[in-house]
């Protein structure tokens, strides 16, 4: 295995590839030579991005499009197809937050949140799987919030997103493995929202995309159906939060 | 960029049981990454087989005989490790007891073996190398166990009880070791004890099984995984997962 270049050849798409994780995770698999096209929802970040990728690897591209819209996915998961030839690796890292608890979370921000968040995760998902089972063999990482796991005041609405991309997660795994498509998902603590961790800090974007490069690549290939915190251990010691 | 290929430049680095497959496939790859490893062996050929194996890559690496059965022998070995290495950075907890006897079948021997194999020379190993780490502020340790923690195997529990105790030991240690900048992480490994194939699985993996294991062992002992700490991995081909399906 070469440690340098761990995705020599692989393409890979990107959803939420302008925020700050998809982008790192983008870079990374381009250093790591991965053709990679990103996708997202503005243009001109889009192009951006596409510039830097294009800089390491001039096989990456990138496409703007609503990530929210069905109809929308289905033709940037066909550019993107188009663009690779292929999809070896699909991270969905595109999402957002809104806060609130269950009284105060608006209908809007939940349904908002729910498109990002999930609907987006399960679309991509089924928009890309039948060429991963077509090729048997394939990636799936899923970027969510740790909130999967671990409960905080005032974050229902992702919380409850994060919990579903975690339990589509492990489904995607046990429907497709017999393709060889792999599913993992990443948990991590989104900016805004504040825990106590025994890692004191808050993970740097790298941090994330080098668990995305650890799934993505043969050093992982036992693992299936899996969530990696990024969290510096919130997930158990939230536990602790009634002190 | 990082160097990838040398995740473990400088480090020293401690596996306990480096004699069976997994072990063996852990020290050699902590060695490729740029470490220099200490390791624990029951059988001296074993362990001349392997440093003759790594000398290139990492020339200070040695072994020392250990018996994870033996308190006394797992004290002396931490004691002569912590005296050849400036500093252990990378804790390997690498337990290999398993006695096959149902609950009636076993005797209070069988219970005593299996807790000191598996469990108090964690402890040990723990209290050898964890205040170091500590003052440092620098470390990552990786506790193995088996995922019949989650997937019980009939007519082996000891294995689960004994494995059992070391996710809460893992758990816990992070919990001190966090703001010490000291991680550490649990594997529940679908290998059992002595072997170098999966139990059966979801997943049918091409190559190398322990080398599978070696590597999340690498990601974990590397600055890769630098904010993740008191995690239970589960390597195992997706077999866990089955049992709820």
């Amino acid at each position: 295995m070469d440690y340098q270049r761990l995705l020599a050849g692989r393409s890979a798409i990107v959803t939420g590839g302008v925020g700050s994780v998809g982008r790192t995770v983008a870079l990374l698999y381009a250093r790591h030579g991965a053709n990679v096209v990103v996708l997202d929802e503005d243009e001109v970040e889009v192009e951006k991005i596409v510039q830097e990728l294009r800089d390491i690897n001039q096989k990456c591209s990138g496409f703007a499009g609503n990530l929210r819209d069905p109809e929308s996915i289905v033709q940037l998961c066909n550019h993107a197809i188009n663009a690779l030839g292929t999809a070896d690796i699909l991270v969905n890292a595109a999402g957002t937050y809104l806060s609130g608890d269950a009284e105060t979370l608006e209908e809007d921000d939940f349904i908002a949140m729910i498109d990002w968040n999930v609907n987006s995760t399960i679309r991509f998902t089924k928009a890309i799987i039948p060429y991963m089972c077509d090729n048997r063999q394939g990636d799936i990482i899923n970027i969510t919030s740790d909130l999967a796991t671990a409960s905080l005041p005032g974050t229902a609405g992702i919380a409850a997103c994060a919990g579903a991309v975690l339990a589509f997660t492990r489904s995607v795994t046990m429907d497709y493995i017999r393709y060889r498509v792999r599913a993992n998902c990443i948990v991590y603590p989104l900016d805004g929202i504040e825990g106590r961790r025994p890692l004191t800090g808050a993970p740097a974007p790298e941090d994330v995309a080098n668990a995305a490069l650890w799934y993505a690549c043969k050093m992982s290939r036992f693992i299936i159906g899996d969530m990696l915190p990024v969290n510096g251990g919130m997930d158990y010691f939230a536990g602790m939060r009634g002190e | 960029m990082r160097n990838y290929a040398k995740l473990l430049e400088g480090k020293y680095a401690v596996v306990t049981n480096g004699g069976d497959p997994c072990g063996c496939a852990i020290v050699k790859k902590l060695a490729m990454h740029g470490a220099t490893v200490a390791f624990g062996v029951r059988d001296p050929e074993i362990g001349e087989k392997i440093l003759g194996e790594i000398s290139d890559l990492s020339p200070e690496s040695f072994y020392l005989m250990l018996s994870l059965a033996d308190s006394e022998g797992i004290e002396e070995f931490c004691r002569k490790v912590k005296e050849c290495f400036p500093l252990t950075t990378v804790l390997v907890n690498n337990p290999y007891g398993d006695i096959k006897r149902t609950i009636i079948e076993s005797c209070e021997e069988d219970d005593r073996y299996l807790l000191q194999v598996n469990q108090r020379s964690v402890m040990q190993t723990l209290r050898a190398f964890y205040g170091p780490m500590r003052d440092n502020r620098c470390g990552s340790i990786i506790n193995i166990s088996s995922n019949t923690v989650f997937k019980p195997v009939l007519g082996n529990p000891f294995l689960t009880l004994s494995m059992g105790t070391i996710g809460g030991l893992t758990r816990v240690t992070a919990f001190e070791g966090g703001e010490f900048y000291v991680r550490v992480n649990e594997i529940l490994s679908g290998i059992q004890p002595g072997h170098s194939e999966l139990s059966p699985c979801p997943l049918k993996i091409e190559g190398s099984h322990v080398e599978g294991m070696a590597d999340l062992v690498l990601f974990l002992a590397s600055d890769m995984s630098s904010y993740i700490t008191g995690q239970s991995f589960t390597v195992d081909g997706g077999a866990r997962r089955q049992l709820f399906a």
